[in-house]
């Protein structure tokens, strides 16, 4: 956060003021246009909506966006439990090949010059992809929380895993707003270099009462990288988070990216990949559990734009109470996207007497030598299964239970960071088992 | 040059010479020679006038053109769909003769001549129960079988119906649409003109369908038609609508609204073939009400006109209500096929079941737009959608825009399946290795993926309806 606009409001700014502090803030070399490209966007935009299919659906009544004071959340490293990156700049307790820089505060040296090749790759991908891309009516790809991230977010973080090198262990992010009635806006680049891997997992928390929270994270995945990462979210029932991604894998390149979130007051995660080279892969797997009047939803947008790629996404969702949840899929196979492979299911659980769920799964296909399908299915626990269990004399809820355990299951077990690191399966098992009370940890079932 | 290769020459400009008098079915069109353009009050006044209209009428068409004139295009489209439009150009009244015929023979032949191309003659012969056939704007040969008749089956032109049953249709019309629905009904309300009035008393079934042709045939012409069809208790009827039109340069506009009404335990069936030319838009409102115990059905089959934009709905309203629709669209070079279905689950135990085929070809986009919608208390519903899309070639565009919205979850079960692929070539191959030609294996490809849709048709239509396609894809090989 540049330090003359903390605590300001949007509805206190002009474009030129803004412009000029930010210019102030340009004398660390962090030339940004992009940046001043989007201050404009984040003061006239209106707030998402029609007719975005998905943004239409988020309750943004009574937010005040405007009104709110703007804040820099807490961007937090860890590895093994221990504080790593922050002050003492890149190499502070991490291993070799792995690094962590603020951003533009710890630029110096070879960490400029990595980020500034990340940034350069980035753009080039971006605009080949946007090229790529017709637009069509309801695909709105303008929001006003991206542009104001993107504008007015402060120190941002880059992580970079050099070439060839393995980072088994996951770096454990946490993005938290620690200021009620706040706006707190965080970019976080990632830059997973050619032939490396990196695991991370990117924890969105605060029990702070009504915060709003834009973290945009952007990453490149060079060729034969792979990402593998994790996203949790748990925050106050009165709070909001909008959370934008965007990956960009090149040729053999793979992603794993998995979710577990719990739903607020208003939780979005919109997120593009995009499959840039031949054999690129992505693995997209969501679990989401929402109760109360909470809400939740997923805008997630898949773009095949080399031959040979394949993308598979599931997102599964259990809504109890009123709560109400909204999955919007698309698969984009453009032309010259040959054998491309694109899967996308959502399944939705209804347990609660008055839950809203909408699934909006499309697919807009311009290639003939490609195989894509979509699936979504809504339904409360089936008599017929829960008659099983108890023609076998288990008690009424305790089959329900098996059941909603069961279906909790199948997702998590799907999902890589979860099953093969110790610690993270923990921490997802701990936060399931507060918020639903099942107890879904495998190793803790012995 | 040789002999020989001038005859040659000379031949084939032959073949073309009369290609505009034989299949170019253009007749003469003086009678618009006194109708206006563009649409306002006045001419709205006019046509009311013209067609001798009650006071409530005129109201209905002067109200919705205010609404008409306040609303925005749609936003969820490509706005360049609707760019194309004026609304100034376009005559939205054309009467192609003064009296309304009941014998064939007394049709003018320039008209008979257009249904000879279309094929009413020989449909006359056999066995429809009634043709409405409309030439321009208006229904001008009208027959109907004198036992149905008999059994209190009324089935009129949209006019006759508002000069004989006036407050029958006032009861029923925009119920299910209202003149605020969307742009194209509100325009529909205010200039309406054809289309037809089927009720079907309680308990009577009819067993032949009723089948109505429709034709556009001048330059610029909007038609307009208007359509209710109410099946009373226990009634059951089939409905046949289908449509061609004359090439023409200038874009055609089509904006129909009809309204089906099931009561108690009827059936009711509604089958269109659209057949436009390919500079027609159509934009059509299709709206259902299905009430206890009783089933609707939509059939529709888009392979002509330009932009096709069709979302036939049921709103099931009643226990054990019933809704189908089976839809297939064929989107060839410089089409688009924007069709769909939408099935709103207003009460306990109702079921409802979508199948969509589409077919992209030589560059045309075909989309599958469709809503299910399961509202609370709800409950025991079952509902499953399965959309599937060939891509012919590697050009063509398919795509699938579903929205599900659930709002009760005792014993709902909501499914939707899609799939987009092109014809394998472990198929075509494994056809031809049993000596079919390549063209023929596609074809009989093509024909089985489209099976659902054709079986539910009466057997004429099927027959036409995979000619049509055979014609469509001619040359989709090499």
């Amino acid at each position: 956060m540049i330090q003359s606009l903390q605590q300001k409001k949007l509805n206190e700014l002009d474009a030129i003021e803004l412009l000029r502090e930010l210019k102030k803030a340009d004398a660390s070399h962090y030339v940004s246009q992009e940046r001043m490209g989007h201050v404009e966007r984040a003061l006239e935009l209106p707030l998402p909506g029609a007719p975005d299919e998905a943004w239409r659906r988020v309750p943004l009544d009574d937010l005040k966006f405007d009104e709110r004071p703007i804040v820099a959340p807490l961007l937090e490293t860890q590895l093994d439990g221990k504080i790593v990156g922050t002050g003492g700049g890149n190499g502070a307790g991490l291993p070799a090949g792995l690094s962590v820089a603020r951003v533009p505060g710890e630029l110096n040296g070879p960490t400029y010059d990595a980020f500034k090749a990340f940034r350069e790759r980035y753009s080039l991908l971006y605009e080949q992809r946007r090229r790529k891309n017709k637009g069509r009516a309801n695909d709105v790809r303008e929001n006003k929380f991206l542009s104001f991230a993107e504008a007015l977010a402060g120190d941002s973080l880059f992580i970079r895993s050099a070439p060839d090198t393995r980072h088994e262990t996951p770096l454990h992010l946490s993005v938290h707003n620690t200021t009620a009635g706040s706006v707190g806006p965080a970019v976080v680049c990632i830059h997973v270099c050619e032939n490396s891997r990196l695991s991370v997992v990117v924890d969105y928390q605060g029990t702070e009462s009504d915060t709003v929270t834009i973290p945009v994270i952007k990453a490149v995945v060079a060729k034969g990288g792979e990402l593998r990462i994790l996203r949790t979210e748990k925050i106050s029932d009165d709070s909001h988070l909008f959370s934008h991604e965007f990956v960009l894998i090149e040729e053999d390149g793979k992603l794993n990216s998995d979710a577990v979130f719990f739903g607020s007051k208003a939780t979005v995660l919109e997120g593009l990949y995009s499959l840039m080279g031949r054999n690129a892969r992505a693995n997209v797997r969501g679990l989401v559990s929402v109760r109360g009047k909470q809400f939740s939803g997923q805008k997630l947008t898949m773009e095949h734009n080399a031959e040979h790629t394949y993308s598979d996404t599931v997102v599964k969702t259990v809504l109890y109470d009123a709560a109400h949840s909204v999955f919007a899929g698309t698969i984009k196979i453009p032309a010259g996207s040959r054998h491309s492979e694109g899967y996308e299911t959502n399944r939705n659980l209804l347990l609660g007497d008055d839950t809203h769920a909408d699934s909006i799964p499309q697919l807009e296909i311009i290639e003939n030598e490609v195989k894509c399908s979509h699936g979504a299915t809504m339904t409360s626990t089936v008599p017929e299964e829960v008659y099983y269990l108890m023609s076998r004399g288990l008690p009424e809820a305790v089959a329900e239970r098996i059941l909603v355990g069961a279906f909790y299951r199948e997702i998590l077990d799907q999902m890589e960071l979860v099953n093969e690191d110790a610690a993270t399966r923990t921490f997802v098992a701990t936060a399931l088992r507060e918020e639903t009370g099942l107890e879904l940890d495998p190793s803790a079932m012995i | 040059m040789s002999a020989e290769k001038a005859e040659v020459d000379f031949n084939v400009a032959e073949i073309n010479k009369d290609y505009e008098r034989l299949y170019g079915f253009h007749t003469n069109t003086d009678y618009l020679k006194n109708s206006k353009r563009g649409v306002s009050p006045d001419i709205i006044r006019e046509i009311s006038k013209i067609k001798d209209e009650p006071e409530w009428m005129l109201k209905f068409r002067l109200d919705s053109l205010d609404i008409f004139n306040s609303m925005p295009d749609p936003t969820w489209m490509d706005g360049s769909v609707f760019d194309e439009i004026n609304y100034e150009d376009l005559y939205y009244y054309a009467s192609a003769g003064d009296k309304k015929y009941n014998d064939w023979e007394d049709v003018p032949e320039d008209i008979k001549d257009t249904f000879e191309r279309l094929g009413v003659p020989e449909a006359e012969r056999k066995f429809l129960a009634g043709v409405s056939a409309q030439f321009e704007s208006e229904v001008v040969y009208h027959h109907l079988q004198e036992e149905l008749e008999k059994k209190g089956v009324i089935f009129l032109d949209f006019d006759s119906g508002i000069q004989k049953h006036g407050d029958l249709i006032r009861q029923y019309i925009g119920k299910l649409v209202p003149q605020g629905d969307n742009k194209f009904a509100a325009l529909n309300s205010a200039c309406w003109s054809g289309g037809s009035f089927v009720y079907i008393p309680p308990g009577v079934k009819v067993d032949i369908p009723l089948q109505a042709y429709f034709r556009i045939n001048a330059e610029s012409i909007g038609q307009f038609e208007r359509t209710i069809i109410i099946a009373d208790k226990g009634a059951s009827v089939h409905y046949i609508e289908g449509c061609t039109a004359p090439t023409y340069s200038k874009t055609a506009f089509h904006t129909g609204v009809i309204e089906l009404f099931a009561e108690e335990d009827a059936y009711l069936r509604y089958t269109t073939i659209q057949n436009w030319s390919t500079n027609v838009l159509n934009l059509v409102t299709q709206r259902a009400i299905a009430k206890k115990n009783s089933t609707v059905e939509w059939m529709d089959g888009n392979l002509g006109a330009k932009t096709t934009m069709k979302y036939p709905a049921v709103f099931l309203a009643e226990p054990g209500a019933r809704g189908r629709v089976v839809s297939i669209g064929y989107a060839n070079k410089g089409q688009r096929q924007d069709a769909g279905a939408k099935m709103i689950h207003g009460a306990p135990h109702t079921t409802s079941s979508i199948t969509a085929k589409s077919i992209s070809q030589n560059g045309g986009r075909s989309s599958y737009r469709g809503l299910i919608k399961v509202n609370k208390g709800a409950s025991h519903v079952k509902t499953d959608v399965e959309c599937d899309a060939l891509l012919l070639d590697d050009f063509s565009e398919s795509d699938t825009y579903p929205t599900i919205d659930v709002r009760e979850r005792k014993d709902v079960s909501v499914m939707h399946e899609a799939t987009v692929g092109k014809v394998s070539d472990e198929t075509i191959y494994y056809l031809k290795s049993r000596g079919i030609k390549e063209e023929d294996a596609l074809l009989m490809v093509v024909n089985g993926f489209i099976q659902e849709f054709t079986r539910e048709l009466p057997m004429e239509y099927a027959v036409e309806l995979n000619r049509l396609i055979a014609l469509e894809m001619e040359g989709s090989i090499g």
